[in-house]
Parts: C-alpha cells; sequence; structure tokens
C-alpha cells in the first residue's frame, strides 16, 4: 500500500496557506459524510440504534436462527475459499508463462486475455455462461438433443466458474508484477546449485513472491465474498450474503436484516485491509532490476504452463465471444440470424449516457481530490493527515453493497435527502475510489524532490501558487492513472449504486443486471458490448492523450 | 601452465551471436585443475557470457564447453558440476545462512548428518560458522558474499565460476575477499573462473588473465607477461598506464616519430613500430640522457604520476621522489624495460 511517510519538517513548504486549509477541511468533511459514517451507521443500524427501538441483538439472533441467511453465509464463505483457491492455481502459471517466457506476441496476446476481464461489468461471465448452459444455452441445447442430459448452470457452482472468470484479473495482474520482481539470478543461483527448473519455482520463486500470492489471494477472498451480481443473475435463488442484503432492502424494507448481512460482510474486508495495511505493508519483495534476462522455462514446465494459461485463455475468449455474438443474433442459440434489434433501446442509451456523466465526475473528484488529499499527506501538516488516509484506503476496502446500505440509511431523510439523485452516484463513487488517487498521488509525490518546491517558494511563489504551477504539472501521471482506473470501474459497478438509483437516473451496468434477470439475453449482451466498447475506446483516448503530453513536453 | 595431462576445463572453439551481433569469436582455452583464471576486459568485451556459456546458462551458437573430458553441450546447470557466486549474490532472503548453504544439499539428497559436517565445514572455511542462523539481509555485503561462496563450496564443484563477485565491496574489503579467495584456492586446490573489469584484481589475484574485447582473445598469459609485454595496443592500454610511443629501429636505435630526438637503445630487442613503457619504468635522474619538462603532476602517496614534455611528446612518467613539480625541468634515465607492439 502506501510506502513510507516522509517525515514533514516544519518550514515554508509544509505550512497551509489559506486555500489549502479549506480544501482541506472540505476533504476531511467528504471523507467522513460519504465513507465514514454510512459503514458506522451500519454497524449500528445491526445492532438496532437508529431503528427506533434501541440498542439490541435481536436482529443477530435473528440472523443465527434464520436457516436462509445461515446458508447466505456458509454460500458466500465456501464460493470465496473455492473461488480463490482456482483462481490462484490458474493464476500463478499464467503469470509464470507470462513472465518467464521471452517477450512474443504470443505472450502478450495471453496477457491481453488476462486482464480483458477488467474492462468488463463484473457479472460478464454469469451472462455469458448463460448464454453457454442456460436453461437455452447453446451447449445444453446440444447436450440435451443429443444426450437427453438437462444441464442446469443456475446455482452455487455456476457462481463459483462466474467469479474464477470474473476476478482471476486481479490476482492474476499482482501475481504477475511480483514475479517480474523477483531477481533472475536468484533462480539462476538455484539451477546452478543443482535444483530442476520446477524445484526452483516451488522452493525459490514462490516463496519469495509469496506476500503478493497472499495478497492476492486475500483481496479476490473479500471480493467474492461480497460479491453481489453474479449471485443475482446465475445464482438461480441460492441464497448469498450481499445478495440477500440487497432482497431485504428492496424487497422487504428491513434495513436492520441487512445491516446484519452487512456486519458479515464487512468484518472480514475490515480484517484483510488491517492486515495488509499494517502486517503485509512492508514484506515487498526487494527487487535489484537487473537487465538479466528472465530465466526461461524448460520443456516440461513449460508445457504444464502452457496448458493451464492456454485453455484459461481460451475460456476467457469464448465467454466473451458469446457475449458479442448474442448481442448480434435474435436469440443465440435458437434462433441465429443476424440483427441489430437489440441496439435499438432507447431507454439503454439514455442509461449509458448516465453512467458516462456519472462516472465521468466521479472519476474527476476522485482523482482530483485524491491527489490534493495525497499532496497534504505528503507535504504539509494537515491536521490528522493519518486518520484521513486510513479512512480513504480504507473506502476501497467496503464492500459495495455496505456502503450502499449506509448510503441508503444516511441520505434517505433529512438533513440530506439525497438518494436518487445524480449528485449522490457521483460522491458515491468517486468517495470509494479516492483511495486509489490519494496512493498514486502519495506514490508519486514521494519521488519528486521537495527542493523543487522550496525553489518555487523561494523564487516568490506562494503555496498555493506552488502548487498550481510546479506540483500539478509533475503529477499528471498520477492524476491520469487515478482517472481512468475510477472511471473504468465506475462505468462498471453495480453492488453500491444499485440501491440509490431512481427511475431517471438508472445506470447502464445496473440496467444490464435487471435485463439478464428478466433473461433479456439479447438486449443484455447488446448493452454489455457497448459498454465495454466504452470503456476500451476511453482508455485508449487517455492513453493517447498521454503520449501527446508526453511527446510534446 | 595448462599442460595437457591435468587440464579440468576446455572451452573449444566458442562462439556466441545473439541475434546479428557476434559476441564471442572463436574462444579457446585450457583451465587447468587448480588454475585461477580471470576474464577480464571492458563492459561488451564479452566476458560474463562467457563464463555464462561455462556454467550452462547461456548456450553457445558453435564449440564445446568440456570439463573433466565430458561435453557439456545440452547439459543444464543443475547438472554441470560448476558452482557460481553471481554478482549481487543471489542469496535466497527468505531462507538462513544455513539453509541456503544446505540448499544444494537437500536437492542432492545429501543426509541430514552429512549435510550438517559439510555445511559447518563450509562455513568454518569462510570463517561464517557463528552466523548460520542470520537472514542474509542481516549480514554486510562482505559476509553475504562468503555465503555464496560457501554455498558453492559445499556442493565441491569442479569449477567455481566467479561472476564480478567484488564490484559490490568497498576498497578494503575487496582487498580481503580477493586474499580470502586465494587462501580457499591455495587451500582447497578449487578450479576457479574469476570475471572482472578491475584490472588490480586481474593481476593480483590470477594464475592467468584473459583479456577479451569485441569478443576475441587479446591475450591469455601470467599475470607478469600480460602486463610486461601486452600483445597489442588494447592489452597496453587496458592493464595499467602505458606510453606508446611510434617510431622506426636504425642500428639497434628506436626514434620516435613525432619526435626525432627521443631516441632510445633497443639492441638485442625484436623491433617493431610501437614501443611501449610503462610510467613507472622510467626513473628521474639527474644524470639520465633523456630532458623533458614537467607539465602536470598528480600525487598518488607512494609516487607522483608526471606529465612530462619531451619535444613533440607528452610522455607519462611516475616519480618516486616527492621532489617534482610543475614547469620543473628534470632528466630521465633510460627505462629500465621495454617491450614492442605491432
Amino acid at each position: 500500500m502506501a510506502g513510507k511517510q516522509q517525515t514533514s519538517t516544519v518550514n515554508s513548504v509544509s505550512k497551509m496557506g489559506a486555500g489549502f486549509k479549506v480544501a482541506a477541511f472540505i476533504i476531511a468533511a467528504c471523507l467522513l459524510l460519504f465513507i465514514l459514517i454510512p459503514v458506522l451507521a451500519v454497524l449500528l443500524r445491526s445492532i438496532g440504534i437508529g431503528s427506533g427501538q434501541g440498542l439490541t441483538l435481536e436482529f443477530y439472533t435473528r440472523f443465527f436462527t434464520t436457516s436462509n441467511h445461515l446458508e447466505a453465509l456458509t454460500n458466500s464463505v465456501s464460493a470465496g475459499l473455492i473461488s480463490t483457491s482456482v483462481i490462484l492455481i490458474i493464476s500463478i502459471p499464467f503469470a509464470l508463462y507470462v513472465t518467464r517466457t521471452p517477450r512474443s506476441p504470443i505472450s502478450r496476446v495471453y496477457r491481453g486475455i488476462g486482464l480483458l476481464p477488467l474492462v468488463a461489468p463484473p457479472f460478464i461471465f454469469a451472462l455469458s455462461l448463460i448464454i453457454l448452459f442456460g436453461r437455452n444455452g447453446v451447449v445444453s441445447n446440444v447436450m440435451n438433443d443429443w444426450f437427453g442430459l438437462e444441464l442446469s448452470i443456475y446455482g452455487f457452482w455456476g457462481v463459483v466458474i462466474a467469479q474464477v472468470l470474473g476476478y482471476f484479473p486481479i490476482a492474476y495482474m499482482m501475481i504477475e508484477s511480483s514475479l517480474r520482481s523477483v531477481n533472475p539470478s536468484l533462480e539462476h543461483a538455484s539451477q546452478d546449485l543443482g535444483a530442476t527448473q520446477g524445484r526452483t519455482i516451488f522452493s525459490i520463486t514462490l516463496p519469495i513472491a509469496g506476500t503478493a500470492i497472499l495478497k492476492a489471494g486475500l483481496l479476490v477472498f473479500v471480493m467474492a465474498l461480497a460479491d453481489f451480481s453474479n449471485p443475482l443473475i446465475i445464482g438461480g435463488g441460492t441464497p448469498f450474503l450481499a445478495s440477500s442484503a440487497y432482497l431485504q432492502v428492496i424487497g422487504q424494507q428491513n434495513l436492520e436484516m441487512a445491516a446484519v448481512l452487512g456486519v458479515f460482510l464487512i468484518i472480514p474486508s475490515l480484517l484483510v485491509f488491517l492486515f495488509q495495511t499494517y502486517i503485509l505493508k512492508d514484506h515487498e519483495t526487494a527487487s535489484i532490476n537487473n537487465s538479466t534476462e528472465n530465466n526461461p522455462l524448460n520443456p516440461v514446465v513449460k508445457a504444464v504452463v502452457v496448458f493451464i494459461s492456454t485453455l484459461m485463455a481460451i475460456f476467457i475468449v469464448v465467454m466473451f465471444t458469446m457475449v458479442v455474438l448474442s448481442a448480434f443474433v435474435q436469440i443465440i442459440g435458437v434462433n441465429n440470424t443476424f440483427t441489430l434489434d437489440h441496439f435499438s433501446d432507447t431507454t439503454g442509451w439514455g442509461y449509458i449516457w448516465n453512467s458516462v456523466i456519472v462516472s465521468f465526475f466521479a472519476a474527476l473528484i476522485a482523482a482530483g481530490l485524491g491527489i490534493l488529499q495525497g499532496y497534504f499527506t505528503v507535504r504539509k501538516n494537515m491536521a490528522a493527515k493519518k486518520l484521513m488516509e486510513f479512512i480513504a484506503l480504507f473506502g476501497l476496502a467496503v464492500p459495495g453493497t455496505v456502503m450502499g446500505i449506509g448510503y441508503v440509511l444516511i441520505f434517505n431523510g433529512p438533513p440530506f435527502f439525497l438518494t436518487g439523485t445524480v449528485l449522490l452516484l457521483v460522491m458515491n463513487m468517486a468517495f470509494r475510489k479516492i483511495g486509489v488517487g490519494l496512493e498514486s498521488g502519495i506514490s508519486q509525490l514521494q519521488q519528486l524532490d521537495s527542493s523543487m518546491e522550496e525553489a518555487s517558494a523561494d523564487l516568490g511563489s506562494g503555496p498555493v501558487g506552488t502548487f498550481r504551477k510546479v506540483v500539478l504539472p509533475l503529477l499528471t501521471p498520477a492524476f491520469m492513472s487515478g482517472f481512468v482506473y475510477t472511471f473504468m470501474t465506475a462505468m462498471v459497478s453495480v453492488s453500491s449504486v444499485i440501491f440509490l438509483i431512481a427511475p431517471g437516473t438508472n445506470l447502464a451496468a445496473v440496467y444490464i443486471l435487471n435485463l439478464a434477470d428478466q433473461a433479456a439475453i439479447g438486449r443484455a449482451s447488446a448493452m454489455s458490448f457497448i459498454l465495454i466498447v466504452i470503456v476500451i475506446l476511453c482508455m485508449g483516448l487517455i492513453k493517447f492523450i498521454e503520449r501527446r503530453a508526453n511527446t510534446s513536453a | 601452465m595448462a599442460d595437457q595431462t591435468n587440464t579440468l576445463l576446455r572451452i573449444e572453439n566458442i562462439e556466441k551471436s545473439f541475434g546479428d551481433t557476434t559476441v564471442l569469436k572463436d574462444i579457446s582455452i585450457d583451465v587447468a585443475q587448480g588454475e585461477l583464471i580471470t576474464f577480464i576486459g571492458p563492459s561488451g568485451s564479452g566476458k560474463t557470457t562467457l563464463l555464462r556459456i561455462v556454467g550452462g546458462f547461456h548456450d553457445q551458437s558453435s564449440g564445446e564447453i568440456v570439463i573433466s573430458g565430458a561435453s557439456m553441450n545440452g547439459v543444464p546447470p543443475e547438472k554441470r558440476e560448476t558452482g557460481m557466486v553471481f554478482q549481487n549474490y543471489a542469496l535466497f532472503p527468505h531462507m538462513t545462512v544455513y539453509q541456503n548453504v544446505e540448499y544444494g544439499l537437500k536437492i542432492a539428497k545429501v543426509t541430514k548428518e552429512e549435510r550438517r559436517t559439510r555445511i559447518e565445514e563450509a562455513l568454518q572455511q569462510v570463517h561464517l560458522h557463528e552466523y548460520a542462523d542470520r537472514k542474509p539481509s542481516e549480514l554486510s555485503g562482505g559476509q553475504q558474499q562468503r555465503v555464496a561462496i560457501a554455498r558453492c563450496l559445499v556442493l565441491k564443484p569442479k569449477v567455481l565460476l566467479l561472476d564480478e563477485p567484488l564490484s559490490n565491496l568497498d576498497a578494503n574489503l575487496r582487498a580481503y575477499m580477493r586474499d580470502e579467495i586465494r587462501r580457499l584456492k591455495e587451500e582447497l586446490n578449487l578450479t576457479i573462473i574469476f570475471v572482472t573489469h578491475d584490472q588490480d584484481e586481474a593481476l593480483s589475484i590470477s594464475d592467468r588473465v584473459l583479456v577479451l574485447d569485441g569478443g576475441l582473445v587479446q591475450q591469455l598469459d601470467d599475470p607478469s607477461t600480460v602486463y610486461q609485454q601486452p600483445a597489442n595496443e588494447f592489452v597496453a592500454n587496458f592493464v595499467g598506464y602505458a606510453n606508446i610511443i611510434e617510431g622506426t629501429v636504425e642500428g639497434g636505435v628506436f626514434k620516435a616519430t613525432e619526435e626525432e630526438g627521443f631516441q632510445l637503445n633497443v639492441n638485442g630487442l625484436d623491433a617493431k613500430s610501437k614501443l611501449v613503457i610503462r610510467p613507472e619504468h622510467f626513473e628521474v635522474n639527474e644524470d639520465g640522457p633523456i630532458r623533458g619538462r614537467i607539465t602536470k603532476t598528480v600525487y598518488h602517496g607512494s609516487y607522483t604520476r608526471c606529465s612530462v614534455q619531451i619535444g613533440q611528446l607528452e610522455l607519462l612518467v611516475d616519480a618516486r621522489k616527492e621532489n617534482v613539480k610543475r614547469d620543473m625541468d628534470i632528466r630521465l634515465s633510460h627505462p629500465t624495460h621495454l617491450h614492442f607492439i605491432d
């Protein structure tokens, strides 16, 4: 997470100008209002506070005596454990393949495929699993016609498969970068001492990358645990924590039970967050990046990793292809005639426009305020900056469902009656991701020498002027990465905003979820396709701007 | 040095290209059992590539590596009886010193009892037996270096390969480790290939020195021959400092082309077109035959290196006395050692 803090000395640069004081106050107030208070509200509501009943454990008792809720808990935990293990088993060989073979177009394609799910809505795989294996699925029909087999993907295992595919890129990304940073001469040394490559991987490479693998596993586990959309689309009524919490709010208006379910989501997330921030923080692999090439894989090891990676890559590609195909035909597997009907959904286009607007402003706020906060954290004596940093990073770790319930509790009445407004959607997405802007701002600032700002002050510029003319231009890359990340995730996020939309302010990703739920697979696919294209186009545009900015500078 | 009977390692006609660039051209060397041979050259000379080919980390494009009479073609590093000490030591950060040294023995399926004796012995040899339970990050650079050596030694490799092992150490420690490696080599009769770009290190540690440049062997000789009788201008300049003076020889007398007045008696030498004179082979001498003027001095402690203008020639001369100054007229004695190159 964030690197070591620079010890700030009291000097001209660290003093806060009046403008900065206002900005710092606004950031702090927003962090409290849009992150901390909603989460606290969920915790308090679960013990009855705010429900008009006063302190009580009644809702927990009810939770533990309702078989449906207990089932939701065990389902979520076991699905999380299974998909995390499978993801680790696949992503390690996948990352080995990409990092330990000479750079080639093929390995680059694999890498691209591995990261592809990042641009898609989190439930895209549930959608394509239904296309393939659903009641009228392409494969299901074939199996039924030829062998008389009744396939059903709906239920626990469908959710697990969708999670494996959906969360794979996150683990893959983290493990790949850690394997890349393992010093190749350690592997050479191991082989020189007589170890085969297989043994080298198990006793040297993986233990050294162990911290990153552990981090990846924990992160994937909490994400899978809090998975919202896959259970809703493909769970077939099987209860899971996040989807049950949603149904409690929407179907039964039972905010107390929703809060209890939320607590079971937030406790593991909080534990993992604390563990990663305070225990794993300083255990990064010391990487000496020298020019020595990475150790190429021997034929046997290579055959194994290529086999696993290829299976996974094909699986991912097939899944995406199914969604694209299904967007362009009448009813895939039943009537495969080409059509553009699914795209003539005016309501849907309106929601896409909503999503773009909301995501754009959310990204602007998350990246902008995040970096400003990073600047205060590293260079200024902002009051309670440690606490504010903690809250911002904590915002990243809070499951969307919990945040959604918290927002319903806080913003559904006075003094902030905001549910259903675009403003609340923007704030929700922005402050859930502000930690990304903060982190990239902090790490970039730590690489910049503060003497540059001292020079600017020395040359007569005030603190705000220095920030605007010297610091800001140097922080552009950090801003860009925070912006792109927030925009991408906001475009496809569902679990939190689904609680906050009103008919006029519906968002594309939520709409797709509804379509999938109503088995309008063709339209759901078409909307997903548009969403993926928009996300890819935006990323391309930003890369293009970045490159032009770099070459003209 | 390496007579045919006890040749341990043979490097035969090794060629290596990466894509279109040839980095090693037709290299052949025989290394004897118990010999320490240094590969020295500027960066890009191919010295590390050659070492890695011997260790099995690169495949040669053509040629053969033979250890104890057996061809190593297609033999992976783990099956070669070579032990490599890496420039950055490559100690496994998640293991203690003991576990690092034990690693290779475990793979070789040595029994636990024997492992313990051999590890203790190896750590004794590098004076680190008290540090067995430390992690590499808790050791100094020199100690890490010695763990890396012990980790190789414990496997009793036929050839020890050292890739610029001292370059990350400070000057005093480097001198100490140089003596240590030499001591281990004598005590255990080790065969060592040592890669360095430091010519001092090469001269002081080696039995023989291989000078490489542009993938070609420039010279392979014992240190004093490399220093006193460099094979060509590159070696003369790369190993130590040299005055290289072009000229002609008539009747046993060398006459510099640039300065007719600079004449030396070269009777009995195999005369060629260029004369190599090391700065320390001149002596400042009031009665000397060569007259010049000092244009620059650099103080080095035990001597002062002077630039001396002799007519059109400018030569480097080491004065052992401290009374030399800029703009001083001096006289030099006839060089104590002369060597011709093409």
